[in-house]
């Protein structure tokens, strides 16, 4: 070899611009956001989005294979509109784990009389894991449990993971921990602090569950604040162009924030906090229409709306 | 008939020979190990309870890498001998064209199961060290594989006669991989049409390759209960048929090919 040294120097090199690289990397890297508007930083950032879409990617399959081990390896999608006129059934539950998806899932491999393939799909009945989505139950929630801590390690920043993995801490019929399930969402609330969703959730279990009312409030408030500054720029976004998947996040996203607020409200309450609960309700009801617990706290307060 | 075990025999031999020659099934025995002990590492820090999701990488490394090395045994098996020239001495024995593809499309298959085998035995030993095991069902599983690298051979050989022997690794790779998603969504467009157009879907979906019904890598993980005698015996048919008919178009195209 004319220059021997040579791969050394190349080594030498390459781990010289990798460890600059790290270096770039890095800080962009740890603000790579929540799910929770992740596109501004994606947008903004290159080394973030070719980095942390790694890690996003690698919580997202992960997240997708626990949803596969709650239900033995079937596996579901989202029924088109087609499909529910036609009366294709669709997902409920025959055990008490009821939020983890939308009632619109059906299976990926139809059931008999909304298969046509008929010899073909017996067969694909029989050798892949299916069952009848109508009141199904879960396997043991203990196996998906793990995926869940190595997906909010693989991502930090994964919410869902964050929200759905404490969820089924708490709803698991073997290990009904609340205590647990906070501990992770503690967690989550501190990679993610600006994640309104999951300091709902923590508001969720104080309140209703351990009964630490002012606990509850802390985090019901700050999400209703973070709900508050977003507002705006969710409503702007969403307007008739939105495609029909987009519109169910947004649904989805209406759904979490009204949560919230009523959660809020309601604590006010058992505080005895009149004066907050009233100016709240308003609030909720000029924001979010139906809002029934500001509209109970208004009507027990006789203050009209 | 013996004439072309014969000749079987003979390609095999020589197939396997070349097979660990050049150490392609060592390598995706190792893949396959360090795969499913990399998902095993998890509970090094503290991750307990992964039991499904070590089986599902071993099973899951298994299937791709045997469907891999099938996809390139199977292409390369043809287009070799006559880039080498080594098919002339071969057909100068006294066997027709007809039996050296069948031959060829055997000896892909026995190698490939081989492989197969092979990695098998290995991550069913490695997880019996790590206290995880299958039920029942895995031997339906072993069957079943058997049967879809039988097609995997022959739709491979016929597509190493018919077009260049990358292109021919590339399309059988993607009719093999691809085929669950293909099947999935030519279903999923059924739901929306009207009868005429679910007809003629289901008509077409009976042409689709239809690989991905012989793994039934989802139910033994689950451990779900085996897969009932009659679903197993039609899929062995539709295996045996199936690759019948492409080894019939692979022995039809090779009669008339200048060499």
């Amino acid at each position: 070899m004319k220059y021997p040294a040579l791969p050394i120097f190349v080594c030498i090199g390459l781990l010289s611009v990798s460890g600059v690289s790290a270096k770039y990397a890095l800080p962009n890297h740890l603000i790579q956001p929540s799910s929770e508007g992740a596109n501004e930083v994606y947008e903004e950032k290159p080394t973030t989005s070719i980095v942390g879409e790694f890690r996003t990617s690698v919580a997202s399959y992960l997240y997708g294979k626990a949803h596969e081990y709650m239900h033995g390896g079937v596996v579901f999608r989202a029924a088109t509109d087609t499909e529910v006129a036609n009366g294709r059934r669709t997902a409920s539950h025959g055990d008490s784990l009821e939020a983890h998806h939308g009632s619109q899932e059906t299976t990926v491999i139809p059931e008999q009389e909304f298969d046509p393939r008929s010899v073909w799909g017996e067969l694909d009945r029989g050798t892949q894991p299916w069952m009848d989505i109508r009141q199904h139950g879960h396997r043991d929630l203990s196996e998906a449990l793990p995926l869940f801590r190595m997906m909010t390690w693989a991502d930090p920043h994964f919410i869902e993971g964050y929200d759905m993995g404490s969820y089924l801490v708490f709803s698991s019929a073997k290990n009904m921990r609340v205590d647990r399930a906070m501990k992770f969402l503690e967690e989550g609330i501190a990679n993610n602090p600006e994640s309104y969703r999951l300091h709902k959730s923590y508001g969720h279990y104080a309140l209703t569950i351990t009964k630490q009312n002012e606990l509850a409030l802390k985090h019901l408030e700050k999400a209703v604040s973070i709900i508050e500054t977003r507002q705006l720029a969710k409503r702007t976004q969403r307007d008739d162009s939105m495609t029909e998947g987009q519109q169910r996040v947004a649904q989805i996203e209406d759904l979490e924030q009204s949560q919230a607020w009523n959660e809020f409200i309601q604590v006010l309450r058992k505080l005895d906090r009149k004066e907050d609960a009233i100016r709240w309700s308003k609030r909720c009801i000029e924001v979010n229409a139906p809002c029934p617990s500001g509209r109970r706290a208004l009507e027990v307060y006789g203050v009209k709306p | 008939m013996n004439q072309t075990l014969t000749v079987c025999q003979s390609l095999i031999r020589t197939g396997i020979l070349e097979t660990f020659r050049r150490k392609e099934a060592w390598v995706v025995l190792c893949l396959t190990l360090l795969l499913t002990f990399g998902a095993y590492t998890f509970t090094f820090f503290g991750v307990n309870g992964l039991d499904i999701f070590v089986k599902d990488m071993a099973l899951t490394a298994v299937g791709l890498f045997t469907t891999i090395i099938g996809s390139v045994i199977a292409t390369r098996q043809i287009p070799d001998d006559i880039s080498r020239r080594t098919i002339f001495p071969i057909l100068s024995r006294p066997i027709s064209r007809d039996q050296y593809v069948i031959a060829r499309a055997i000896a892909a298959w026995v190698m490939t199961a081989l492989c197969f085998l092979m990695m098998t035995t290995v991550v069913t030993l490695l997880l019996a060290a790590l206290k995880l095991s299958f039920g029942i069902i895995f031997l339906q599983y072993i069957w079943l594989k058997l049967m879809s690298i039988m097609w995997l051979s022959a739709i491979g050989v016929f597509l190493s006669v018919t077009l260049s022997q990358s292109a021919a690794f590339t399309l059988c790779l993607m009719l093999a991989l691809g085929s669950g998603a293909f099947s999935r969504t030519l279903l999923l467009t059924v739901g929306e049409g009207n009868a005429l157009v679910n007809w003629i879907i289901t008509f077409l979906y009976g042409f689709l390759p239809h690989y991905a019904l012989f793994d039934t890598t989802g139910k033994v993980i689950y451990g779900w209960q085996p897969i009932p005698g009659l679903v197993v015996m039609a899929l062995t048919v539709y295996a045996v048929a199936i690759s019948g008919f492409w080894l019939y178009l692979a022995t039809r195209r090779f009669r008339g090919q200048s060499l």
